[in-house]
């Protein structure tokens, strides 16, 4: 859970919105929608991941 | 420990503002994961600290169920200010209020048996 971890989703960010683009210009819209839709899953799995670890460690020092 | 949070908050507000000209959905993950990376650093710092209050506590003379009471009270404060700053961030306020009510009434339930004993000592003083 470092600073790459922002890289990352940034990065997975910015190629999956232009593959959306290329994909537009070449005409497939459907494909390219669907691109951007798993691009965003994966990254929600990921970040899902990351917070569920926050919250261990929230609950580990608090004593929750 | 400042410097560290300030540069990775400064570099994560330059990726969002990237992102978000891509797209914008991106940009509001991207802001959640910062976030999410602050807080865990913080709260590691935190922890050393919270050993030596719960020393100074202990010599305090005050029983250690109420120290671990405060210290449920500020993780849920923790957890509802995190999760209602990124419902603002995502436009949604009222979906904040909620999630700020939600951590308030779960503190006002961990703390209700300790008002029992405020009273029972105040009847006492008095009586």
């Amino acid at each position: 859970m470092d600073v790459d971890f922002v890289f990352q989703v940034a990065g997975i960010g910015i190629i999956v919105a232009v593959l959306n683009q290329v994909l537009q210009r070449s005409g497939r819209e459907e494909q390219a929608m669907l691109t951007t839709l798993a691009g965003l899953i994966v990254v929600l799995i990921m970040v899902v991941t990351e917070i569920g670890n926050l919250f261990e460690t929230v609950k580990s020092v608090f004593g929750l | 420990m400042l410097f560290t949070v300030v540069a990775v908050v400064m570099i994560s507000a330059v990726m969002i503002l990237l992102v978000k000209k891509y797209s914008p959905e991106y940009a509001l993950v991207v802001s959640i994961v910062a976030g999410g990376t602050v807080l865990i650093f913080l709260v590691v710092a935190l922890k050393e600290i919270l050993g030596s209050i719960a020393d100074i506590f202990d010599k305090s003379g005050l029983d250690k169920g109420v120290f671990k009471l405060v210290l449920k009270a500020l993780g849920l404060c923790y957890l509802s200010e995190f999760a209602s700053d990124v419902c603002r961030d995502f436009g949604q306020t009222s979906l904040a209020a909620k999630v700020e009510l939600a951590g308030k009434i779960s503190i006002i339930a961990l703390t209700f048996p300790l008002i029992g004993q405020i009273l029972t000592a105040v009847t006492e003083l008095i009586g």
